[in-house]
């Protein structure tokens, strides 16, 4: 019984051990494997048209982003200001 | 364990250990396609695969010991003189001692040319083709017309709403100037400077307060001591939160491999600068790091063909740059974001 018992307890270590290996085998192959399946799909499957969708939506929203800016003329105290609080931020960032 | 139970033993202890088996098959089986995947892959020379691997694993450049700087430096020069066929140097050089760099545009001189918008892509390595990836910029926008009856007629536009774009005087119906409402980006008209329009190049503001760095997960963008925003584009994972902050949208994501033909790389490089991207990174306007650490000019400043552009030390009162500031009239853009860009337009 003990020895049955024993045995039993063996194997559920041996089972536990195995399948942890696997698991960390899986994922560290699956790691390693990523490079190559990651260029091999992405660059085949994007085909031109689809990437200049994306560069193409970049620059329309800059577009749209510029077009909600403006131009305001700054005063002379305005300029000043503006130049101690960059210096300023800029000491503070290099100290 | 033994399979010959035939029944008298255990069974569960013969059905696992064949279970056991399978799995084990099983893995063996995956380990091995997958590493000849990743092998087939890299289908290159050892120390090319040895290369590859560190430099898909190397950490921020910002934390190298000066060893690992060399070592990355002399792997991206090994690289891009394989890869473009001609000597390449990645410069490493550090940011220069007591400066600020600042610059200002003559919104009243630029012709809209685009000179300035090809010397950046010939200087910094971008993408010739599908697409060609410009940092620079150049709206079109129509001339307003300013009319001094109409200057104390209606009310002041609010700040979001009917905006005006450059505003001399207030409670102006009509545009002052011009407007950016109606600003185009493409343009081909047979001569330029056109009668009717300005023109507006916009590019990195290189802000000294950025949402860009501020939103970055991973700080692959930073603000270096110069007060350019530089990107590790080793180091970037490419998830564009920068490009979704940035309020001038002046950054560009390559969504695919970019296409630079060998006989128009540039070989001289800086590690933050115009090195060649990859797939995946962002890139931007970086004032030509790899120029203006040595002491010279950005490209497209040397490019300009009407003098519209200035680049300096904020830290000199001498420098030109200051000087336009002192002297000349010059204009917030997006003043609402508090970003304090280090890109001023300025007119006469």
């Amino acid at each position: 019984m003990a020895r049955k018992k024993d045995e039993q307890v063996d194997v559920s270590k041996r089972m536990f051990f195995k399948r942890t290996v696997q698991a960390v085998g899986g994922a560290a192959a699956a790691g390693v494997a990523a490079t190559g399946v990651t260029r091999a799909v992405s660059a085949s499957s994007r085909c031109a048209a689809e990437l200049s969708l994306g560069y193409e939506s970049d620059d329309r929203r800059q577009e749209r982003l510029v077009r909600q800016g403006k131009l305001v003329l700054m005063s002379d105290d305005e300029k000043q200001k503006m130049l101690d609080e960059i210096i300023k931020h800029h000491h503070s960032e290099i100290a | 364990m033994s399979n010959e139970c035939k029944g008298h033993c255990n069974c569960s202890q013969a059905e696992e250990a064949e279970t056991v088996d399978d799995t084990r098959r099983d893995l063996l089986k995956y380990m091995g396609v997958a590493g000849m995947a990743s092998v087939l892959a890299e289908a290159d020379s050892p120390e090319a695969e040895a290369a590859t691997f560190k430099e898909w694993f190397q950490t921020h450049y910002e934390l190298m010991s000066e060893k690992e700087r060399k070592e990355c430096i002399a792997r991206l020069e090994e690289r891009y003189s394989e890869e473009f066929e001609k000597k390449t140097t990645v410069s490493n050089a550090p940011a220069l001692k007591g400066v600020l760099f600042g610059y200002a545009l003559n919104i009243q001189k630029c012709i809209g040319c685009r000179t300035c918008v090809h010397a950046c892509v010939q200087e910094n390595n971008q993408s010739r083709y599908d697409p060609e990836v410009q940092w620079i910029k150049v709206l079109r926008m129509e001339k307003g017309s300013f009319s001094e009856e109409k200057l104390d007629k209606g009310y002041p536009e609010s700040e979001r709403m009917g905006d005006y774009g450059l505003q001399v005087g207030g409670n102006a119906y009509s545009p002052a100037g011009a407007t950016t409402e109606d600003s185009q980006r493409y343009y081909d008209p047979e001569k330029v400077p056109e009668d009717d329009a300005f023109y507006f190049p916009v590019q990195c503001q290189q802000c000294e307060k950025p949402p860009c760095v501020k939103t970055c997960p991973v700080r692959a963008t930073f603000r270096e001591p110069n007060g350019v925003v530089v990107i590790d584009y080793n180091w970037c994972i490419g998830c564009r939160m920068c490009q979704l902050a940035c309020p001038y949208g002046a950054r560009r994501f390559n969504w695919g491999e970019p296409n630079l033909p060998k006989e128009d790389m540039n070989p001289k490089t800086h590690y933050y600068g115009n090195r060649p991207r990859m797939q995946g990174v962002m890139e931007k306007c970086t004032f030509c790091l790899q120029r203006t650490r040595e002491g010279r000019n950005p490209a497209c400043l040397e490019a300009c063909p009407v003098g519209a552009r200035k680049f300096g030390n904020l830290l000199d009162p001498k420098s030109e740059i200051r000087q336009v500031l002192a002297t000349k009239k010059v204009f917030r853009f997006k003043e609402e974001f508090h970003t304090y860009p280090k890109f001023f337009y300025f007119m006469d």
